[in-house]
């Protein structure tokens, strides 16, 4: 009983899902997809709560435990009460405090966040690009072309080259790699179908928490 | 030999270290390299030269040259419009190829209209404008607001399709007031001019982090004959090549390399007051080559941010290259040794 | 260039502190204390008829950081409502010499967000005392019928109501012995805009970046004047169409002026001098017109709309006339350039045609019928496949147009031709033939069949060929079986400047279709056409015409009435259109009223049947009598009003949802022919309604796969539960898992389990969970500690369920710890440096990557490299699968991550799914090469079948 309920709801709602697929109907696009949607909206709040009860408790654990580094929790805990503070008090518009955090603290930070991928490319590219074997090689010829094709120093190069190294990088993005990516596209697109029709009809039910 | 061989361990932390300073240090001290333009770029720049006056009007002395007085004596038949479709955090790599190109269309006194459907772009469109105009007014050019450009501004999104086909019988009617709540018929862009609609204003320029130039394509371009024109980030760029072979996309300016592209040939021709041409961009004269100097102080760097952050990307992408290619020298002499041990 | 945003940040940081430094240091400047708003004026927006105010104001220096100036709006001096707001970017500041704010058109004016109750606006220090601004962050005047009650007759109002409301929440509500519908004011949107002669009162209050509020400007008037139009119209062309030497009609073109709000009255043709026909309009009883008497053409609202009319000459005895019940005039056909046209306004303004502004139409035009447009195809079709708000109205074959053409000079010179075609539903286009030839010769250069629309030909130019113009003939095939090829010409020349064969406009049956322009007129629920598109460019053969379903209606606000609580808006309502009889029937929404209404009406159509002799017009009369006497039974049945609005909301959604069209083709310059559908047989016009489909046959072959694929999976899932042995491809990638988990316990460090980006709505996440699910269980096996952080809070729950059931799987409950399966936060990055730290301090022996990732993977994944931990990931996101290859020590490649669960369980119905999804693949591989073969020999029913999204 535990288990059919869930799985009796999933399945109605995902022969709607179905039905608003192949349906183009008033009747199902708007009176009541639309309106079945609005349900949907009530679920983020518990979630919400959930998440925030999750994020205090494990922090919480931490500072009692005094585990490793606890010290950041607090950084943490005082983060989620100031800006919930400040946000329910000054409210979020342009100019309130939670806009200068934003703007002063999450900015920055994430945009150092994604610098760093710079210099992970640049070892990632190091590290991996060998010429272990043939396949491997060719991954690298093609790497060093496509980057080439991104610089003036590949352009200078190929003005002396009958053929021009700006069509090659294209020619590899176009075919080759069009041609890999669809290929994957197509077994994800299956595995996807695949794994939907699996929860449709009951077969895979991992998601109701755990067991076959 | 061991240096070599020490490459194939080399700590990731050194790694790093060249990177920060492949990047920082082209920032602190710039140089000149060398860029070369691209088609979709110069195709880009070649219609919208041929818009100019400098091209379009009668010589009226028979000199063989368009001058300065022939060219605001004419009436303006052609205009380019540009659609702002991103925020702040993709400026670094938009905001070097909107300045260039409302440069190139100051310089050659082609007239153009600014407008976006976001409300964080209205302010961006402010300051590229700004950043144009203060430069090139210190060599003492006046450009008013409302005669050489137009800025529409931000209009809501709901807005955004009843403009875009609106603009196809009349601008003025479609968007009805600028920025500052001037009515668009009462501005001498407009009405001084021959400028109405798609016709005239031949080109939407838009530049987004997004395919939302796709929406000039299927509507304005397939009704009216619009010409399309994108700038994008870099990653965005793959997607647009199918619409540039369709022909659907007449140019674009892809990254920061598009924008470097596009200040080059505003540097070469646009401020040398020529047209451009094919020749003589293989074969550049004196004047045009001066300009493309960036370490001189010959060109604002307002100007030329994208070809200093375009230095930047290179030496970085020549260090990985270098890296990879010193690595699999380690790799093959390793295996060369292991092999003779055997 | 993310480093330089670094850079950019920290110049700001810096900027701000020198900036509080520098104004420290120089208190005698502009402060945010001092600081006041100059030169403020509200002034009336010219050539709208009052219905809007343009507000300027020098803006404040741009050191204060002004972020918003906000508007407030009164009746009066003393009390001003927040009404609106200008915002601006407090880094960049503003350039202008002056900021504007332009208080016109319907803006919101009090809804459910507005607040219940008077609030004054404590932020805003006033300059005096007897002034007070009310509002709050968003909206200005309250939900208090007793305040709103003052706005009466102030504005003009409009009322917005959801379409249940509409029907539903209405009451009777009467004011001044007048019945209105009254709805709760929670229930209502209202509009309101600026009303023309009423005075309004205007204060601008800046606020800082902080959010501060600086002095407000002074109280500044202004009101909106209902300014007279300079001209009745822009432009009048006036066309003589001859067929031969015979005259047929005179036609009359004008624009209406845009914002126009008067309507044009009559159209007069002179036989006269300019100053003469001049003096007619000037002319009074002391000083009369001494002229000749001019024809005179009364204008009625319809031929206003088209601003179109065609006036038929009529010949007797030789001589030509132009003629009505007004006035009569002799055309003389020699002279017909020196007679003059003028258009007068119901204002009295007039233009005359010599003072058109393009110089060339500055008198009557002559020209042959021949010049008119032809259309070959007038109808009207419903959008197959969608929900019934769309039907197109199409009025020409389909067309192919070349756009482009550019030279590739690489191997031999090429040239590529890019063309766009434009097809609809109805009919579209099947392929085209193009065949070019140099200008002066005969044979064509170059032929081809275009059979696969890719907007792209790629040709070689002949050797000899030296930028000649070339013609381009297009013959065109269509889906119809009916339709006859039919040819289109381009010329395609050479332009020096952007070194291009330039395309020139399409010429069909000898015409440039761009020389003509289409204008299309619909009439729903009134006999009257009005403008649905106007000026859709020659070369678009059809318009798509969007009748939504209705959601809000809107009403003319009469009043807030807080005697009875309630917004009123007028009783009346229509209750349908008749199309056929060109009848609309406005009743109430009350049915008492609607029982006197509808007795009138009946009586009114009765004697309009009495005196119809046509046979045909009386039985549609009849008719629509009988249906009104049907209604009347109805109401005289005592019904209640909610019966009766239920009646007519049916007979409403019916009635006014139908479209009759017309169609104008013109070249804007008096040239034009319209368009009709043909009557019914009843002689009644055709009347369109969009249908709402009950099946998308464009996703016919997605339905098809789906339950081909359906039946795959039951027929493998039966064998594999007969036993059959069902063989699978080993993936390295997961057979490692399990060495990977055993590594972890010998280490005796904690497994890391990543399930994605993404929320539980994305199957890749699904297929994480799956794989968590074994992961775990094998985990609790060997006593391995497993940590979960997730990014979706809907998903943390979910994941905690299945660690805690893998756990009690394995039979070690006890070792199950809720706080291993966390959320860390939605925000992407955060969430990554989450994850790297505990990488780094739990120093996490294997890292598994499961489900969708975007930028970040890279991130992850060199962190756990650093650490030194074995890493497993699977994903479907094709652009990070690089990444993950690089770094990770193996990778589940699209769909071995879906597959992945189903090798870990080794459950029949799942290894069943796996096969069945394996065969599958083999029918798309068919499918591709056979529909690769058949299309490249011009079979293309295959690729036909597939849709194309």
């Amino acid at each position: 009983m535990k288990k059919n309920i869930p799985l009796a709801i999933v399945i109605i709602l995902g022969f709607i899902f179905v039905g608003w697929t192949f349906i183009p109907a008033k009747w199902m696009q708007d009176d009541f997809y639309t309106a079945f949607l609005e349900f949907t909206k009530t679920m983020s709040p518990f979630a919400v709560f959930l998440g925030i009860y999750s994020l205090v408790s494990m922090h919480y654990n931490r500072i009692r435990r005094k585990v490793p580094k606890w010290g950041y929790s607090y950084v943490t805990l005082t983060g989620l009460v100031v800006t919930a503070t400040l946000g329910f008090v000054y409210g979020t518009q342009a100019g309130t405090p939670v806009q200068w955090i934003f703007r002063n603290f999450m900015m920055p930070i994430s945009a150092t966040m994604f610098s760093l991928l710079a210099f992970y490319m640049a070892t990632a590219a190091y590290k991996s690009f060998r010429a272990r074997s043939i396949e491997a090689t060719v991954l690298l010829v093609a790497a060093i072309i496509i980057m080439l094709g991104q610089v003036p120093l590949g352009m200078a190069i190929s003005r002396s080259w009958p053929i021009n190294i700006l069509d090659i990088s294209q020619w590899i993005m176009d075919v080759p790699n069009l041609a890999s990516k669809r290929g994957i596209l197509l077994g994800v697109g299956l595995g996807s179908v695949a794994t939907s029709l699996k929860i449709l009809l009951g077969i895979e039910r991992t998601y109701l928490g755990g067991g076959d | 030999m061991n240096f070599i061989k020490n490459l194939q361990g080399l700590d990731r932390r050194y790694v790093f270290v060249f990177i920060a300073v492949a990047i920082i240090m082209p920032l602190i001290f710039p140089f000149n390299s060398l860029t070369y333009t691209t088609t979709p770029v110069e195709n880009l720049y070649q219609l919208i030269d041929s818009y100019s006056p400098y091209v379009r009007a009668d010589d009226l002395n028979g000199d063989g040259i368009i001058s300065e007085e022939e060219a605001i004596a004419f009436k303006q038949d052609r205009a380019i419009f540009m659609d702002f479709f991103h925020d702040a955090s993709t400026m670094p790599e938009l905001f070097p190829m909107e300045v260039a190109v409302m440069r190139h269309c100051i310089y050659r006194r082609v007239p153009f209209f600014t407008f976006t459907i976001m409300e964080v772009a209205a302010p961006i469109i402010e300051e590229a404008i700004s950043v144009v105009t203060d430069e090139i007014q210190k060599t003492g050019r006046v450009i008013e607001r409302g005669k050489d450009y137009i800025n529409i501004g931000y209009k809501p999104p709901a807005l955004y399709l009843p403009i875009l086909l609106g603009m196809g019988d009349d601008i003025a009617a479609a968007v009805e007031t600028d920025t500052d709540g001037n009515r668009i018929e009462n501005l001498p862009m407009y009405r001084d001019t021959a400028i109405r609609n798609y016709t005239q204003m031949n080109l939407v320029y838009e530049t987004s982090g997004s395919d939302q130039g796709l929406s000039w394509m299927i509507y304005a371009r397939s009704r009216f004959g619009v010409n399309v024109g994108v700038g994008l980030t870099a990653v965005m760029a793959a997607d647009q090549y199918p619409y540039l072979q369709s022909g659907q996309c007449v140019g674009m300016t892809a990254g920061l390399k598009g924008a470097a592209e596009y200040e080059n040939l505003v540097d070469m021709f646009a401020m040398n007051n020529l047209t451009f041409s094919k020749g003589q961009l293989d074969n550049p004269t004196e004047a045009m080559m001066a300009n493309l100097d960036i370490t001189s102080d010959t060109v604002p760097t307002k100007f030329k941010m994208a070809r200093l952050g375009m230095n930047a990307q290179s030496v970085a992408h020549i260090l990985i290259i270098v890296f990879i290619i010193l690595g699999n020298i380690g790799y093959f002499l390793e295996k060369k040794k292991q092999n003779k041990n055997l | 260039m993310h480093k330089n945003r670094n850079k950019s940040w920290l110049s700001v940081i810096l900027c701000l502190v020198a900036l509080n430094f520098s104004f420290s240091l120089f208190a005698e400047k502009i402060t945010v204390e001092n600081a006041k708003i100059e030169n403020f004026v509200v002034e009336d927006v010219p050539g709208d008829l009052g219905s809007g105010l343009l507000l300027k104001w020098k803006p404040l220096p741009n050191e204060l950081k002004i972020l918003e100036y906000r508007i407030y709006r009164g009746i009066t001096p003393d009390s001003l409502f927040y009404s609106g707001s200008v915002m601006l970017n407090p880094v960049v500041g503003f350039a202008g010499e002056e900021i504007s704010f332009l208080d016109s058109g319907f803006k919101p004016f009090v809804d459910k967000s507005s607040p219940g109750r008077l609030v004054v606006d404590s932020k805003v220090k006033p300059l005096d005392e007897k002034t007070f601004y009310f509002g709050t962050a968003n909206n200005g005047y309250p939900r208090d019928l007793e305040v709103l009650a003052q706005a009466n007759n102030k504005f003009s109002l409009i009322a917005q109501i959801e379409k249940g409301v509409y029907y539903s929440r209405y009451e009777e509500v009467t004011l001044d012995e007048q019945l209105f519908a009254g709805y709760p004011l929670g229930n209502v949107s209202v509009l309101a805009r600026v009303r023309s002669g009423v005075e309004y009162f205007y204060s601008v209050v800046p606020l800082n970046e902080t959010r501060k509020y600086l002095r407000p400007s002074e109280v500044v008037s202004g009101t909106p004047i209902s300014d007279p139009l300079q001209k009745p119209a822009r432009e009048l062309y006036s066309n003589l169409i001859v067929d031969g030497s015979t005259p047929i009609s005179l036609n009359f073109d004008w624009e209406n002026a845009t914002g126009s709000y008067s309507s044009q009255a009559a159209i007069y043709v002179f036989d006269d001098e300019l100053e003469v026909t001049k003096s007619y309009f000037e002319a009074t009883e002391e000083n009369p017109y001494q002229g000749k008497e001019p024809f005179i053409l009364s204008l009625d609202p319809q031929i206003n709309e088209y601003g179109k009319f065609s006036q038929p000459i009529i010949s007797e005895n030789g001589a030509y006339f132009l003629k009505n019940e007004d006035s009569q005039l002799m055309i003389d056909l020699e002279r017909i350039e020196d007679y003059q046209v003028v258009i007068q306004a119901d204002n009295g303004q007039t233009l005359f045609l010599k003072d058109t502004p393009n110089s060339r139409y500055q008198s009557i035009q002559t020209a042959s019928l021949t010049d008119l447009p032809q259309v070959p195809t007038f109808n009207v079709y419903d959008v197959p496949n969608d929900k019934g708000d769309t039907q197109i109205v199409v009025w020409e074959k389909p067309l192919v147009e070349i756009t482009k053409t550019s030279f590739h000079e690489k191997l031999g010179k090429f040239l590529i031709v890019n063309y766009d075609y434009y097809d609809y539903q109805a009919e579209t286009l099947k392929s085209f033939d193009l065949k070019l030839t140099l200008e002066g010769q005969e044979k064509p250069f170059y032929e081809t069949d275009e059979f696969y629309l890719d907007n792209v030909i790629k040709l070689a130019v002949p050797d000899d060929y030296d930028n000649n113009t070339i013609t381009a003939e297009i013959i065109i095939k269509t889906n119809n079986p009916d339709t006859e090829p039919y040819t289109l010409y381009q010329n395609l020349k050479f332009d020096k400047i952007l070194k291009a064969l330039i395309p020139s406009a399409i010429v069909k049956n000898n015409i440039a279709l761009n020389s003509f322009n289409y204008e299309v007129y619909a009439k729903e629920g009134s006999p009257q056409y009005v403008t649905v598109a106007g000026k859709v460019v020659g070369k678009m053969n059809n318009y798509s015409d969007v009748i939504s379903y209705e959601r809000f209606l809107y009403e003319s606000v009469i009043a807030f009435d807080p005697e009875s609580g309630k917004v009123l808006v007028p009783g009346d309502i229509q209750v349908w259109y008749d199309g056929k009889t060109e009848k609309s029937l406005n009743l109430s929404k009350f049915a008492s009223v609607s029982k006197e209404k509808i007795a009138t009406e009946i009586t009114t159509v009765e004697e309009e049947i009495a005196q119809i002799t046509d046979p045909k017009h009386k039985e549609r009369l009849e008719n629509y009598q009988s249906s009104l006497l049907a209604l009347q039974t109805e109401l005289n049945n005592n019904i209640s009003n909610r019966k009766w609005i239920g009646i007519v909301k049916n007979h409403r959604n019916n009635s006014l949802r139908q479209k009759s069209y017309k169609v104008f083709a013109s070249n804007n310059r008096g040239l034009f022919t319209s368009y009709e559908l043909p009557l019914n047989e009843d002689g009644s016009y055709q009347y369109f309604t969009p249908i709402s489909n009950q099946f998308d046959y464009d996703k016919l072959a997605g339905l098809l796969a789906s339950i081909i694929f359906a039946i795959l999976v039951a027929v493998y899932v039966n064998l594999a539960k007969k036993g059959v042995d069902l063989y699978i491809r080993p993936i390295a990638g997961i057979q490692e898992i399990d060495n990977a988990i055993g590594r972890a316990t010998e280490m005796g460090r904690p497994i890391l389990f990543v399930p994605g980006m993404s929320s539980i709505g994305v199957v890749a996440t699904l297929a994480a969970l799956s794989i968590l699910g074994k992961v775990a269980k094998k985990a609790a096996e060997y006593d391995t500690r497993i940590l979960v952080p997730t990014r979706d809070f809907i998903l943390m729950p979910i994941a905690q369920e299945i660690v805690k059931e893998a756990h009690i799987e394995a039979g070690r409950p006890d070792t199950f710890d809720k706080n291993s399966v966390f959320f860390i936060t939605t925000d992407q990055f955060a969430y990554v440096a989450g994850v790297n730290g505990i990488m780094i301090r739990e120093k996490t022996a294997t890292n598994f990557y499961m489900g969708s990732y975007f930028a970040e993977s890279l991130l992850m994944t060199e962190t756990g490299n650093i650490t030194g931990a074995i890493q497993i990931a699977g994903t479907d996101s094709v652009t990070q699968i690089p990444f993950f290859i690089t770094t990770c020590d193996y990778t589940l490649i699209g769909e071995e991550l879906y597959a992945a669960s189903a090798y870990m369980s080794k459950e029949p119905m799942i290894l069943g799914t796996l096969k069945a999804q394996d065969y599958f693949k083999f029918i798309i591989l068919f499918f591709i090469i056979v529909g690769t073969i058949l299309s490249t020999s011009k079979i293309t029913f295959l690729l036909d079948f597939f849709p194309e999204k």
